[in-house]
């Protein structure tokens, strides 16, 4: 009896709370992230970048900088009917660490003179990838560590440098990808916009998005370690930035710049631009944070969608849940039921169908009958005519028979005639 | 005390350090203060990457080694041998993908100037590890280590041992062997621990009443059946519409504790590991091995090892790691050649010339637990926990679990009983089914309709047929009266000609004849004219 209070008291204790126990000494599994770091590093990363902007503005030209090297792209015409995205795969390697960086650029964006249309292949994109996650991960046999991960970790989207603040099409778009990516706009050829004009212009961009409910990418505050710095980089969204592939001479250094005859652009120096704001924030603090958005908020979002498209739902009408297996089940039971009644109904359509030939053909064949006994009475009142004109031949030959007795018996037949008569 | 990161802040950051505002630079700092204390072979790597990225523009980028999951191989069952195999042709295919994605971009790189060292190297992913580690310890860790074994056999010493934690004790946490039962039940305890900022939360699982009865029969099945729910937990959360984080309570590890008979293997260890080695990582433990003498210990390991191949049961094989160093990668070579790791089990701390010591006291001497000389607990917990803990959870999750799940998705949607041969998903096979159905549909609607045209021109044609024989009926009735018609005209044209001779002979016509006879019968009706008349002919 005591023993029971206590196993059921050990039990209610146990499915409480875990107790949190004090170690008598190192037991070594502080080891754990550094075990998982291992396997990361020993794997690789991915990392899926989308720049979308208007032709012209420096994308590529940007994504070299960011990058330190030369990804080799080529400028691209103002005369695309329609966009057009191109993803190029790059295996890069810093230190020790192995990055995968698919950088996807966005083709005769904002060159059509009607740009309704502009986004659509861009959400088509970004959910394709997601789409491609998802039959992976519901596949019965699955390589999730294995199979490649196109999903989009970032946005970088350029804003025109015009100094009035966002297009119709900017916020358009915008809108339609920030459930899907984390987009961080940045402003393109900085350069163009003084000093005064640039913070003017970021205000009315930051007000803008506010105003239209456009979610932007937040750099996380949550991790105490470089919550400090995030907050301060996102009081200075969006990032104005410039890129150069040149270099120029400064202090016997070579720097990335722009060279103008009134000066030149130095692209890493914060009283510049704010290119090394943007490279600290998007690779070198928050790539990490970026992947997990990617995954644990927006790829969940679009994976609700589409199950929910699917058909699949977590409770019933009774608000009690609902496994997969029984979803599954169900759905499975509905899909033969709906096979079974399309099979039913093709065979009651071909019933019909034979019903109505039959009748047809029945019609048609009392038709022919008729038409033959219609035939048939014509024939036999001809028939009747015949037997008509026939008997009236017969009647005339037994005339003339009479008339030949009577003169072939000529007096005798006379002369009894008219004695007779007489 | 920590272990050094592995991972190092490139030198080429020091440029962009003085560049950057006081946060930014705070940031950095704190970095290369961690990067300081990075051991000499990470100053190594940040050289060794300065010249690799130096080289990125000048050559095909590198190739992702392969790195298999060495444990997968051993690991698998058949069904997860095809899975392995599958992943295995997949990740190939990706990487020739990959590779042809790689190679089709590449253009001589573009003419460069010469870079200065410190920012020629400095994109900044290599700081990636040190984000994934906060990530890591802010989200903390979960592990569940199962204890199987009779009662007696020090399950609940050991755990206490490696923890250095007093998950089981005496008044109000016993453990299994003090919750006997009558039959074999699986419990599960739960406790967080911390180290270094690191938070653990462990659940033990243990099974009290295990081998205690006088028939053992099936009595791993309830053992089963928990590793079994633990994934079918996993499965169904993992399968919603809406998911929150999912609070992994697998079984990551079991520890399967074998008496130290000396002699080998019982029947029932036999049967229970070969069960449970397809669906959790199996350790073999012998327990209470200070009853053995090393001799007997190396002896009884080897017979055991033979044993567990001849019965081609799967135990965990403690894969090298690439990071393993020459040193560490020797070490652990050792470690794992003491598998399966002879333990002796003790709480109690022990005062031995001048340190304390944790170990079991006997008149002949004092046995220590952290002694590898005296028993293979050092290498156990250094090998479950401090090097392997994450592969146990990797390997349950990409391969035990997948097999599980696996299994449990094709029993979905069987077709009369046949097994599928498509690897998609449930949903795709019901779409496909779709489309076969239609096809089958279409098919079988061509068919009837085949069979209809078929019965329907059978039918047109017997219609025709009849119209035909009575077509042809009624034109053999129309000649043969033409034919009569044809005869009875030349009948009369030669009655007409015999009228007309006779009448020319006796110059006289039938009709004045006609006449006559009514002339001089006018007085009476034509009928009895007609009448008297045949009367007197026939006369």
């Amino acid at each position: 009896m005591v023993h029971l209070v206590t196993e059921k008291k050990t039990q209610e204790v146990a499915t409480k709370v875990p107790r949190l126990l004090q170690l008598g000494g190192h037991v070594g599994f502080d080891t754990l992230p550094d075990q998982l770091v291992n396997k990361s590093v020993q794997n690789g990363f991915s990392f899926n970048i989308l720049c979308i902007g208007e032709t012209a503005l420096g994308k590529s030209t940007l994504m070299d900088t960011l990058f330190n090297t030369s990804f080799g792209s080529t400028p691209s015409p103002h005369n695309l009917p329609n966009v057009k995205l191109k993803a190029n795969t790059y295996e890069l390697q810093e230190s020790n660490v192995r990055l995968k960086l698919t950088v996807c650029d966005t083709i005769g964006y904002g060159d059509q003179v009607n740009k309704a249309d502009s986004y659509k292949a861009l959400v088509e994109y970004v959910d394709s990838q997601f789409e491609a996650y998802l039959q992976e991960e519901l596949k019965i046999q699955r390589a999730m560590a294995s199979a490649h991960d196109g999903r989009v970790h970032a946005c970088l989207y350029f804003i025109c440098p015009t100094g009035h603040g966002l297009k119709a099409m900017d916020l358009v778009c915008m809108k339609q990808l920030d459930t899907r990516v984390n987009i961080i706009p940045v402003i393109a050829k900085a350069d163009t916009i003084s000093k005064s004009e640039l913070s003017g212009f970021k205000e009315r961009i930051m007000d803008e998005l506010r105003r239209n409910n456009v979610s932007i990418y937040q750099f996380p505050m949550d991790d105490e370690t470089v919550s400090e710095t995030n907050a301060a980089m996102n009081g200075h969204l969006p990032f104005a930035v410039v890129g150069s592939t040149e270099f120029v001479k400064v202090a016997g250094k070579q720097v990335r710049a722009r060279q103008y005859p009134w000066g030149a652009v130095h692209i890493e120096n914060e009283a510049h631009c704010d290119f090394v704001k943007l490279r600290e924030m998007l690779i070198r603090t928050n790539m990490e944070d970026l992947r997990e958005q990617t995954h644990t908020r927006h790829y969940e979002l679009f994976r609700q969608r589409r199950l929910q498209q699917m058909g699949f739902v977590d409770v019933d009408s009774n608000n009690q849940p609902v496994s997969f297996q029984q979803t599954f089940e169900s759905k499975r039971s509905d899909h033969l039921a709906c096979l079974q009644a399309k099979e039913e109904e093709v065979r009651q359509m071909f019933v019909q169908r034979v019903k109505q030939k039959e009748n047809e053909l029945k019609d048609n064949e009392k038709e022919l009958h008729t038409k033959f006994d219609r035939l048939k009475r014509e024939h036999l009142e001809e028939k009747a005519q015949l037997e008509e004109a026939r008997r009236q031949l017969e009647e005339d030959c037994q005339e003339l028979q009479r008339r030949r007795l009577q003169m072939a018996n000529g007096s005798h037949t006379l002369t009894l005639g008219r004695g007779k008569k007489k | 005390m920590n272990s050094p990161r592995s991972n190092a802040v490139n030198g080429g950051s020091g440029g962009a350090i003085s560049a950057l505002p006081s946060t930014l630079a705070q940031l950095a700092l704190r970095d290369k203060q961690q990067a300081a204390s990075a051991s000499a072979s990470s100053a190594t790597n940040g050289s060794s990457g300065s010249e690799s990225l130096v080289g990125v523009g000048g050559r095909p980028p590198n190739q992702p080694p392969s790195v298999p999951v060495a444990a997968s191989g051993k690991l698998d069952t058949s069904g997860g041998g095809a899975s392995n195999g599958d992943s295995n042709k997949l990740t190939h295919d990706l990487q020739e993908k990959e590779h042809q994605q790689a190679q089709k971009p590449q253009k001589p790189p573009l003419p460069v100037r010469q870079k200065p060292m410190e920012i020629a190297g400095y994109v900044g992913f290599a700081n990636l590890p040190n984000q994934v580690y906060r990530k890591a310890v802010k989200r903390g860790f979960e592990f569940t280590l199962m204890v199987v074994g009779a009662s007696g056999l020090g399950k609940s010493t050991l755990i206490n041992s490696m923890f250095l934690s007093d998950i089981y004790n005496a008044e109000q946490y016993p453990g299994p062997s003090l919750r006997k039962k009558k039959t074999v039940a699986v419990e599960a305890t739960k406790v967080m621990l911390k180290e270094n900022g690191v938070n653990l939360t462990l659940t033990v699982v243990d099974t009290p009443g295990f081998g205690d009865a006088v028939d053992n029969s099936n009595c791993w099945v309830p053992i089963l059946e928990y590793v079994d729910s633990k994934y079918e937990e996993y499965l169904t959360a993992e399968s919603r519409v809406y998911r929150k984080t999912i609070s992994d309570s697998r079984v990551h590890c079991c520890l399967y504790f074998i008496a130290p008979s000396g002699h080998g293997l019982l029947p029932l260890d036999i049967a229970c590991m070969q069960s449970l080695s397809d669906k959790v990582n199996l350790v073999p433990v012998i327990a209470k091995a200070d009853t053995m003498t090393p001799d007997e210990v190396h002896l009884f390991k080897k017979q055991i090892l033979n044993e567990i191949a001849q019965h081609k049961i799967k135990i965990y094989d403690f894969p090298a790691t690439l990071e393993d160093a020459a040193e560490e990668a020797k070490t652990t070579q050792n470690l794992r050649s003491r598998v399966p790791f002879a333990v002796v089990g003790a709480n109690t701390i022990i005062e031995q010339d001048g340190k304390k010591v944790r170990g079991r006291r006997y008149p002949w001497g004092l046995v220590e637990v952290e002694n590898l000389t005296h028993c293979d607990f050092i290498a156990l917990r250094n090998m479950v926990i401090r090097t392997h803990l994450q592969d146990l959870k990797d390997v349950t999750n990409n391969v035990h679990y997948e097999n599980y799940r696996c299994r449990k998705l094709s029993e979905l949607g069987l077709v009369d009983g046949k097994a599928r041969l498509s690897n998609k998903n449930p949903l795709t096979q019901m779409e496909e089914e779709k489309r076969e159905h239609e096809q089958k549909m279409k098919k079988m609607e061509a068919e009837m309709e085949q069979v209809f045209d078929m019965k329907v021109k059978e039918k047109m044609q017997k219609l025709r047929d009849s119209e035909l024989e009575l077509a042809r009926r009624h034109e053999e009735r129309k000649k043969a009266l033409e034919l009569q018609i044809r005869e009875l005209e030349e009948k009369r044209r030669e009655f007409e000609r015999e009228k007309k001779e006779w009448e020319d002979v006796n110059h006289v016509t039938l009709e004045e004849l006609k006449r006559r006879s009514l002339g001089a019968n006018s007085s009476t009706d034509n009928v009895d004219g007609k009448k008297e008349k045949k009367k007197k002919g026939l006369f």
